[in-house]
């Protein structure tokens, strides 16, 4: 067993095979040895470990990603912005769990729940105009005047005629 | 004496949190800071103009209003730039358009957007060419997915029909050919019938020179049905080290080891000019080039005529496809064709875990020589997951066949005009196949064993 302890210093007691999914933490576990120590997150909070260690345990067992198979991966070219549908359902989360889902997984290098996350942001972009992501993630648009003349050029490639 | 501290893996490279907050820090700071005050996420000065407050002799541009602050940040400027990228290019496989899109949101995301050269490097070949130069050049020296399509990328919701006859073909090709050493992929679909297609295309890689080597290929797709083209193309000078996946319907090429030997994806479609035992020799040939196969996909269309002369000499040639791991048996006509089932008979898949039967045409009835099939082929025992659709489900038949595999942990029937059926096949023991058996209301569970031992002995 290993323990976890967030940010918001709440502990977790769980098994070495779902957490491994983390290599920051099995390299942790690695480096320390066999060790009844806490392993600190400084990065993640309760709440979103939580999260986290819910698809871990789901993938626990599935094999680890690995340069080769990433290169298969590649290989096969799997359409990208296809997710699972447990994974899809995992990732109904509002907006801000999303993106600290993100963050959490980047920070403990889980790449299969990075890739579920960033996919999932891209699906919200996908089939918007600017305008619209504009809107969706409240950005303000400060081109440039210059950067608004090359943008007005790059329109009429778009257009569809 | 061992050390504890060594690793047994290297680590990977990834974005930790301290990178992700300077980032986060300096792409707010650019998002969010006075307009006349801009600063760029990477560190360069502000290119906004400074237009002196009472100059009268020179007349201000129109401006937006000025920007309030912000009360609400939204999370997705917590990313850092990296993920964002990342966000972006994946974005980019499924739209062409999408590159354009998110540079066009803010100046942080242009920013980030002209310097993530992965996302520019698709080129969808249309008439806008002075585009696709702009995004060669953007692409820096990433490697290029070529691809030609009978329809055009827009902004609308529906892309624009594109129709391509050999002059237009030769046209688009003449204008990446140049590039062949930075082709990650290339692909060619064309949808409607006009002559001399793949000429038009495949022509200029069918010399023996080393400027069309395709040194950085890795993945082919070459797809036209109404080809009439019997020619066989060489492709490349016989030289393309990198390529792991080819989808192939319509087109007839030369199968070189050195060209198609290390493929590991194989999406084949017989092109119909041979029929019969040839064409099982044909796919026989190629796959004893293609032995590390870990994916198949084969389908054998059903053409009005071959238009290459067939033989009568049955193919006894066996072929042993050792990483073969998952394979797609696919039925377009309205029975399974013979040479499907004369190439099961000979192909051997020891490490097979992934099996699926895939009806095109979603018949509602099982396929006449369904039975036939079952009788001359013997599924794997090593099997995990199997997948039945439409012609391929017969209730009788499922039963014994899910009794023949003993490492079985998925069966999925796919049928018209009704919800998957997915049956989850935990237990290794034979009360849990039939409780599973049971919780489908499909299937009946009644046990062959005459069947069974013959399946069982077949595969041995």
């Amino acid at each position: 067993m290993v323990l976890l302890v967030t940010s918001d210093n709440e502990q977790f007691t769980t098994e070495k095979d779902i957490v491994e999914r983390s290599v920051l933490i099995k390299n942790m576990l690695e480096d320390v040895g066999e060790s009844d120590q806490p392993i600190p997150l400084p990065n993640v909070s309760s709440s979103v470990l939580k999260k986290v260690l819910e698809y871990c345990e789901h993938h626990r067992g599935e094999p680890l990603p690995t340069a080769d198979s990433e290169q298969s991966q590649d290989e096969t070219r799997k359409r990208t912005t296809d997710i699972s549908e447990w994974d899809q359902k995992f990732i109904t989360v509002d907006q801000e769990m999303l993106f600290e889902i993100i963050l959490a997984a980047n920070y403990l290098d889980i790449k299969s729940l990075l890739d579920v996350g960033c996919k999932t942001v891209a699906n919200m972009i996908k089939g918007k105009t600017p305008e619209e992501i504009r809107k969706l993630f409240n950005i303000v648009n400060d081109f440039t005047p210059e950067e608004e003349a090359q943008i007005k050029k790059e329109n009429e490639w778009a257009e569809d005629r | 004496m061992p050390c504890t501290l060594r690793r047994t893996q290297r680590r990977a490279l990834t974005f930790t949190r301290s990178l992700a907050t300077a980032v986060k820090t300096t792409l707010s700071s650019s998002l969010f800071c006075d307009k006349n005050q801009t600063c760029s996420p990477f560190g360069h000065t502000s290119r906004h103009p400074t237009i002196p407050k009472h100059d009268i002799g020179r007349p201000r541009q129109l401006r937006r209003g000025h920007i309030p602050a912000f009360k609400y940040v939204h999370f997705i400027h917590r990313l850092p730039i990296e993920l964002l990228a990342h966000i972006f290019v994946i974005g980019s496989e499924d739209d062409a358009l999408s590159p354009i899109t998110v540079s066009h949101v803010c100046h942080a995301w242009r920013e980030i957007a002209l310097r993530t050269p992965t996302l520019w490097r698709r080129i969808q070949l249309s008439p806008r060419l002075d585009m696709w130069t702009e995004r060669i050049y953007r692409a820096g020296a990433c490697t290029l997915d070529i691809q030609l399509l009978p329809w055009i990328p827009t902004r609308s919701f529906f892309p624009k029909h594109q129709h391509l006859d050999m002059h237009m073909v030769q046209w688009y090709i003449h204008f990446v050919a140049p590039l062949i050493r930075r082709w990650r992929s290339l692909e060619i679909v064309f949808a409607d019938y006009s002559p001399f297609l793949w000429n038009a295309s495949l022509s200029a890689f069918c010399s023996r020179s080393r400027r069309i080597q395709a040194t950085s290929l890795e993945s082919l797709t070459l797809v036209y049905r109404a080809n009439d083209d019997t020619k066989e193309f060489c492709l490349f000078s016989g030289f393309a080290p990198r390529l792991r996946s080819v989808t192939l319907d319509g087109i007839r090429l030369a199968w070189l080891p050195s060209l198609f030997g290390n493929l590991t994806y194989l999406d084949y479609t017989h092109h119909g000019f041979t029929s019969g035992y040839d064409a099982v020799h044909d796919v026989i040939k190629i796959l004893d080039v293609s032995s590390r196969l870990v994916e198949l996909k084969i389908l054998f269309p059903r053409k009005p005529l071959p238009a290459i002369p067939t033989r009568t000499q049955a193919v006894s040639r066996r072929v042993l496809l050792p990483s073969l791991i998952t394979l797609h048996l696919r039925v377009e006509g309205i029975d399974i064709p013979f040479e499907l089932a004369h190439l099961m008979t000979l192909i051997l898949t020891p490490a097979l875990t992934h099996l699926r039967f895939v009806d095109l045409e979603r018949r509602q009835q099982p396929f006449y020589s369904l039975k036939s099939f079952f009788y001359v082929y013997a599924i794997p025992p090593s099997l995990r997951s199997l997948t039945v659709e439409h012609g391929w489900y017969d209730p009788p038949m499922v039963t014994p066949i899910l009794r023949s595999l003993p490492s079985l942990r998925q069966l999925v029937v796919r049928r018209s005009h009704s919800p998957d059926h997915v049956l989850n096949l935990h237990s290794r023991s034979r009360k849990g196949r039939h409780q599973m058996g049971d919780v489908s209301g499909h299937m009946h569970l009644h046990v062959h064993p005459d069947r069974r031992a013959h399946a069982t002995r077949r595969q041995r």
